[in-house]
């Protein structure tokens, strides 16, 4: 699996991706092998029909909101190997001394921010609750009526807010958050 | 590092723009190739010094040698890719002697067994996944589970996975059971035919085949190893296995690994429901953020995740809803509507439980109730027996030199005609009846009922005056309590019979396996969702408490057997006997040293088991008390934490709303409305 891909990567820049994300050598070259095979157009780049082609994203309600978070990083409408990997550097496993530290770009609070962001649509720092309609139609489609949403994204703001802006900020979503467990589930195992 | 660039590849920048393209020479990339190898691995000399062949930054010695793994691990790779290169051989025959160097020089460097060390673990690691992957496989009807909890709820989807655990309970008894009374008699024993208790006697055979008897299980199923009363009390059989030791220590080994598998999984249940704190605080957050599984991948499976998302949605809500609308009577509905299903459910239980025990007690009591009979006839017939016996010893003394008492007995009754009644026997026929109708009633309710009634009102509905299927009668739905219960009262019945029909355990795996079949099906064609939903409760440990409440009530009366009745005098393995339960101080007596004997005498008497005794109790009472002072403590910091909270919503609350009166007009009001400009 690694042959064919790492041929294509230069020493130096496998080097700094390892400095700016923390991935090992052979995790880099896995998934630039996984990169070079969404790229159906071997052009480098990922476009966004490269991300609804994965299954597993075409049937997620919110699979646009995922592929979108890749495209906030770059201009124009194409994800280079920089930018993917910078993404995906949130889902690096956290390090077993890296516990406390909140600096890294795959800590606790980063990766709380990566899934905050899936739901903040208009990317102003606040989860509305007409966001949270959008969402809650996404995830049940028609099957729920519109009052009872809206009364569940009345509920949830409600739980969840502690200043009564009736906005849930980052600092409300990461204390909701608390007792789930996010770095074991937003991070990509590897297998090696 | 594998920089062997293939001639027909361009070399991207990895952050290039799309719009460019470049190339780059063969040449070039020869050059490159080769300069970085030489580069980076042709001066030997000063390899320990220079950072250039290692990792940049690495100075440690741990460090280091993972640096030094993954550099071997490259030059492998190199050495791998060297043949498919299209230059001249000197080339490739130098590049090859570089990295082989290298090779040389660091694994040497390098102890071995870390080496190996870390191959093994990496290949261990791989066997153990593709072996965890393997074993999912056979998890037996998941599928079908999973699809009935996303339509249904947790809750029906609990009693389906208490079956299939119960399945496997009985897998269990069954090999147990097989293994150490079955097979071996089967293999090893007298065959059929050659003792008296081995055969159909001769008043009985005409009607061996007939349909009556069978179902009875009469015949030649009663003179078979699924019934006590074929096995013989031979001392040991074949090459000495001893049958009767080993079928009283099956009998006793069926409840004590029942009882183990119960506890075992009951204190994994409490455990996993301490973790999960009660609190409800963020239910809806967790229900709206966290719902989908990032997993799913089969676009049947998301269909179903969906619906249980709905499900689970509409769970909350219902819950929340009655307690927001009606604040007057916030407590007291809160409390019922949150607790009473659940309350209501269990009471159900409770009551079902009870009725189910006082049938299968009722059944007992009459079976021992036979039984004295029997031994009663017997009585009566022993007299007519002797004085026939009398009459035949003068006829055939010759007979009775060669022969012991059993046999001699055994053709004396064969001779007289006399019937023999093995009670056991008997039991054990009522038990295989009872599970086999059990089964039969259970397919014909299930199709009347459930079945018919959805034909009914499916197809009724085009011509009926009001609407069958919102109103009356309407769909059924599942009654988790009573199937539960059914289940429970199945297994009682297993554990009750096993010791007089070794091969009940079986029949109840088939029976478990068609009923799992049977009410998957039945729930999916007949059955609608409930309408009230409530949340099921936390633990599942309830299911257990029942299983072991019956496990407990089923050892009783085959516990009295075992140390009160006299076993029947001709068949089964402790004929003989005065009690069953004698065969283990016979046992010790003959098989183990005296002192033995003497030690075990002494610690059946009053002196040792009364201390004993009381240390147990003391010893209860006082993990008792242990468990009210934690659940106390575990309550109190409970209630501090919800007053933090509450204290600390309020404060900011109150800060806020300051806030808001101080900046009115410009600030967070006109921030709100640009806001709500932009989302559409």
């Amino acid at each position: 699996m690694g042959s064919r891909a790492s041929l294509l990567l230069r020493q130096e820049e496998i080097e700094q991706i390892q400095r700016e994300t923390g991935f090992s050598h052979n995790q880099i070259t896995r998934l630039y092998s996984r990169f070079t095979s969404l790229d159906k157009g071997q052009n480098g780049a990922l476009s966004r029909e490269d991300f609804q082609r994965i299954p597993e994203l075409a049937i997620n309600p919110l699979g646009e909101r995922v592929v979108q978070l890749f495209f906030l990083e770059g201009e124009d409408e194409q994800v280079n190997f920089r930018q993917y990997m910078r993404t995906l550097a949130r889902f690096r496993p956290l390090d077993p001394n890296q516990k406390n530290d909140k600096d890294g770009v795959n800590s606790r609070e980063k990766k709380l921010e990566f899934a905050f962001r899936m739901y903040d649509l208009d990317q102003d720092n606040r989860i509305s609750r007409e966001e949270l309609l959008q969402v809650l139609r996404m995830m049940v489609g028609v099957n729920i009526s519109e009052e009872q949403l809206g009364s569940i994204a009345d509920r949830t703001i409600q739980e969840a807010d502690t200043d009564g802006d009736q906005r849930i900020s980052f600092e409300e979503f990461s204390k909701a958050m608390e007792r789930s467990e996010v770095e074991q589930k937003m991070s990509v195992r590897f297998l090696d | 590092m594998p920089v062997l660039v293939p001639l027909n590849v361009n070399v991207r920048s990895l952050d290039h723009r799309p719009a460019r393209k470049s190339h780059i020479s063969i040449r070039r990339c020869q050059r490159e190739n080769l300069d970085y190898l030489r580069r980076n691995f042709s001066s030997l000399s000063n390899v320990k010094d220079s950072d250039d062949v290692l990792k940049p930054g690495a100075s440690d010695e741990d460090a280091t040698e993972e640096e030094i793994l993954e550099n071997i691990q490259r030059q492998k790779e190199i050495i791998a890719a060297i043949r498919k290169q299209p230059w001249r051989m000197k080339k490739k025959l130098k590049t090859l002697k570089v990295a082989q160097d290298y090779l040389e020089k660091y694994e040497g460097k390098l102890s071995k067994s870390r080496g190996y060390q870390e191959a093994t673990e990496r290949v261990w690691k791989k066997i153990r996944r593709e072996l965890a992957n393997f074993a999912t496989f056979f998890i037996p009807w998941d599928t079908r589970i999973k699809t009935i909890e996303s339509y249904f709820g947790s809750v029906v989807a609990s009693y389906f996975i208490f079956l299939r655990w119960l399945f496997w309970i009985n897998i269990a008894l069954s090999i147990l059971m097989l293994s150490f009374v079955v097979l071996p008699e089967l293999l090893v024993g007298l065959p059929y035919g050659s003792l008296p208790r081995k055969a159909v006697p001769e008043p009985e055979m005409h009607r061996a085949e007939n349909i009556a008897t069978i179902w009875d299980f009469g015949g030649y199923m009663k003179f078979s190893v699924l019934f006590y009363g074929y096995y013989s009390n031979q001392k040991s059989i074949g090459s000495g296995y001893q049958l009767p030791l080993a079928y009283f220590l099956t009998g006793i080994g069926i409840f004590v690994y029942s009882f183990a598998v119960i506890l075992r999984k009951m204190a994994k249940n409490s455990r996993m429901a301490k973790l999960s704190t009660e609190d409800d605080q963020f239910t809806f957050c967790w229900k709206v953020f966290c719902g989908w599984d990032y997993l799913i991948g089969q676009s049947d499976t998301a269909d179903n995740k969906f619906a249980a998302i709905s499900t689970g949605i509409r769970v909350s809500m219902v819950v929340s809803i009655i307690t927001m609308v009606f604040p007057v009577f916030f407590d007291l509905i809160g409390q019922m509507e949150k607790y009473h299903p659940r309350v209501m459910l269990q009471w159900q239980l409770a009551r079902i439980m009870v009725l189910n025990l006082g049938n299968l007690y009722t059944l007992m009591i009459a079976l021992f109730k036979k039984v004295n009979n029997l031994n009663a006839s017997w009585a009566l017939q022993n007299v007519t027996a002797s004085g026939m016996i009398q009459e035949i010893l003068q006829l055939d003394e010759h007979m009775l030199e060669t022969a012991n008492d059993t046999q001699v007995v055994d053709t004396l009754t064969r001779l007289a005609g006399i019937k023999e009644q093995c009670w056991e026997t008997i039991v054990g026929q009522e038990m295989y009846k009872l599970s086999v109708f059990d089964m039969i009633a259970t397919l014909v309710t299930t199709i009347i009922v459930d079945f018919l009634r959805g034909l009914f009102v499916r197809f009724a509905n085009y011509c009926w005056c009001w609407d069958l299927e919102a109103k009356i009668p309407g769909y059924g739905e599942f009654g988790v309590a009573e199937n539960v219960l059914h289940l429970i009262y199945n297994q009682g019945m297993i554990w009750m019979g096993a010791f007089f029909a070794p091969c009940l355990p079986v029949l109840n795996v088939l029976k478990l396996i068609a009923l799992m079949y049977l009410r998957s099906w039945a729930v999916i064609m007949c059955n609608t969702p409930h309408q009230r939903v409530f949340r099921a409760s936390r633990s599942n440990n309830f299911y257990f408490v029942l299983l072991l409440i019956m496990l407990f009530l089923s050892m009783l009366p085959t516990g009295y057997v075992m140390v009160s009745i006299e076993p029947s005098r001709n068949c089964g393995p402790f004929s003989g006997r005065r009690r069953m339960f004698d065969i283990i101080p016979d046992t010790v007596r003959e098989q183990f040293p005296a002192w033995l004997t003497t030690v075990l005498s002494y610690m059946s008497t009053a002196g040792v088991i009364l201390p004993v005794f009381m240390l147990l109790v003391m010893a209860i009472y006082y993990l008792q008390s242990l468990v009210r002072s934690y659940k106390e403590a575990n309550n109190d910091l409970r209630i501090q934490l919800q007053y933090e909270r509450t204290e600390g919503k309020k404060k900011v609350y109150e800060m806020s709303a300051a806030k808001n009166d101080q900046s009115d007009g410009s600030g967070s009001s006109h921030v709100r409305s640009r806001h709500k400009a932009q989302v559409p």
